[in-house]
């Protein structure tokens, strides 16, 4: 798992990656010094969360993926139906390249939990 | 306040429509038509656009107001009642309709509408805000006659988007081009007068707000959903409430009411969450469904929120959208 984490890591202007558990608890991460996990594990949860209240449809696998987009860095995060993979960007990072990398790495840890 | 357009404004604007090659601009140019008392003119170009473009709700809404701007009522709300039978969440439709239901909601006499005929009258605006009623000339004060430094310059935009549009009727859809903010047509786009009251009481509904910015947010919405694949936009104030919306006609209505609030909770939380992990300030959530994706993006305290089939080229919409934060700003500020 600390593989996956740290190829996605390897993609320019990727600060870290987390895998979190849908109550927001951490499964495995690889941030940079400065990110705290576990604040950013329990605002994704508490985010995705209140998206799946919103959409008002009950049923979570709904959501494929939210993006945070910020001044000052990006939050991505893909939902599978146990977990959730998040990485954080810095501004300028290419987003669609982290997001397909993102959904292959996520197909990994789908096999492995 | 009228004739002291720089003409060459007025001529940029007719320019510009006329080099965009979407027709279903004409709408826009109806409304500046209309914003500037020249309903004949307006009306002549809505009748003539929706004659290619039928479910053009933009130029139908305009048409609408340029009949209730000259007494007739009936018409108007013919016209009303079209729309809200395809939008009926459009919340500038269902004001103009309110506001004919009120009793003496049109306080004009019933004008002839003749092709001809020029109407310099502005008794819409002279009802609007008092800035307009102090700027505008009313029709005892100033003999008839143009209302514009030179309404020429109008009228070679307005033939040559029918032209345009004449042209495109049997055109597949351009891709959403918006043109240049209409507030750059000159200083007759008068959007946001400053009111007090807006920072001084708790956040009014929508509909308190000045039609003619409303015009211009419904406007501006409208050019959102020209975009492939585009369902609705919804533009909601912090509070939540909805101030204007736009739906695709071929997609189902949108719940201004919960969406608006639910768009304004998400991404008040989402912006607090940033914070909190110091990634400054947010500015865009995309939500990627497996039936839609939701786009709520920052507006100064607004938010705006665009939903599209999942599909939707990400990308495309974005630049969109952000044109139109732009333009919404343009309009605020």
């Amino acid at each position: 798992m600390k593989n996956i984490l740290n190829q996605i890591n390897d993609i320019p202007g990727v600060k870290g990656s987390v895998v979190i558990d849908k109550e927001g608890l951490v499964i495995a991460s690889n941030l940079m010094s400065g990110l705290e996990e576990r604040t950013i594990s329990a605002m994704v949860a508490s985010i995705f969360n209140q998206v799946v209240k919103s959409l008002a449809r009950g049923q979570e696998e709904q959501i494929y993926g939210v993006q945070l987009l910020a001044s000052e860095g990006n939050i991505i995060f893909l939902c599978a139906q146990h977990c959730i993979l998040i990485v954080i960007t810095e501004t300028g990072a290419n987003i669609g390249l982290v997001s397909i990398k993102m959904k292959a790495s996520l197909e990994h840890l789908m096999d492995m939990l | 306040m009228l004739s002291d357009i720089p003409s060459d404004s007025v001529k940029d604007f007719s320019d510009q429509v006329v080099d965009d090659p979407s027709s279903l601009l004409f709408g826009s140019l109806a409304d500046f038509y209309r914003e500037n008392g020249l309903y004949q003119e307006a009306i002549n170009i809505c009748l003539t656009g929706l004659e290619s473009h039928p479910n053009n709700i933009e130029a139908r809404l305009v048409l609408a107001q340029c009949y209730k701007g000259t007494g007739h009522t009936e018409r108007a709300r013919a016209e009303l009642t079209k729309i809200l039978s395809v939008q009926p969440q459009n919340s500038l439709a269902k004001k103009v309709l309110a506001e004919l239901d009120k009793p003496g909601g049109s306080e004009l006499q019933e004008i002839a509408i003749s092709p001809a005929e020029e109407s310099p009258i502005h008794p819409e605006k002279a009802e609007e805000t008092p800035l307009a009623e102090e700027a505008i000339p009313t029709p005892t004060a100033v003999p008839a006659g143009p209302a514009m430094a030179d309404p020429s310059d109008f009228h070679k935009g307005a033939q040559a988007m029918m032209a345009l549009a004449a042209e495109s009727a049997e055109k597949p859809k351009i891709e959403f081009v918006p043109p240049e903010p209409a507030s750059q047509a000159g200083p007759m786009e008068v959007p946001a007068e400053p009111a007090p009251e807006k920072t001084a009481i708790p956040p009014k509904p929508p509909t308190e707000a000045d039609p003619k910015t409303m015009s211009s947010y419904g406007r501006i919405l409208n050019e959102i959903i020209q975009t492939p694949q585009v369902r609705a936009s919804l533009l909601v104030d912090e509070s939540g409430y909805p101030v204007a919306s736009a739906t695709a006609p071929q997609s189902a209505g949108l719940d201004e009411e919960s969406s608006g609030a639910l768009s304004s909770l998400v991404f008040t939380s989402a912006s607090e969450a940033m914070q909190k992990v110091k990634l400054g300030e947010l500015e865009r959530v995309v939500i990627d469904t497996r039936n839609e994706k939701i786009f709520l993006s920052r507006v100064g305290s607004q938010v705006l929120m665009v939903t599209a089939e999942s599909s939707a080229k990400t990308g495309l919409v974005a630049v969109n959208v952000k044109r139109a934060i732009d333009r919404i700003k343009n309009l605020s500020s």
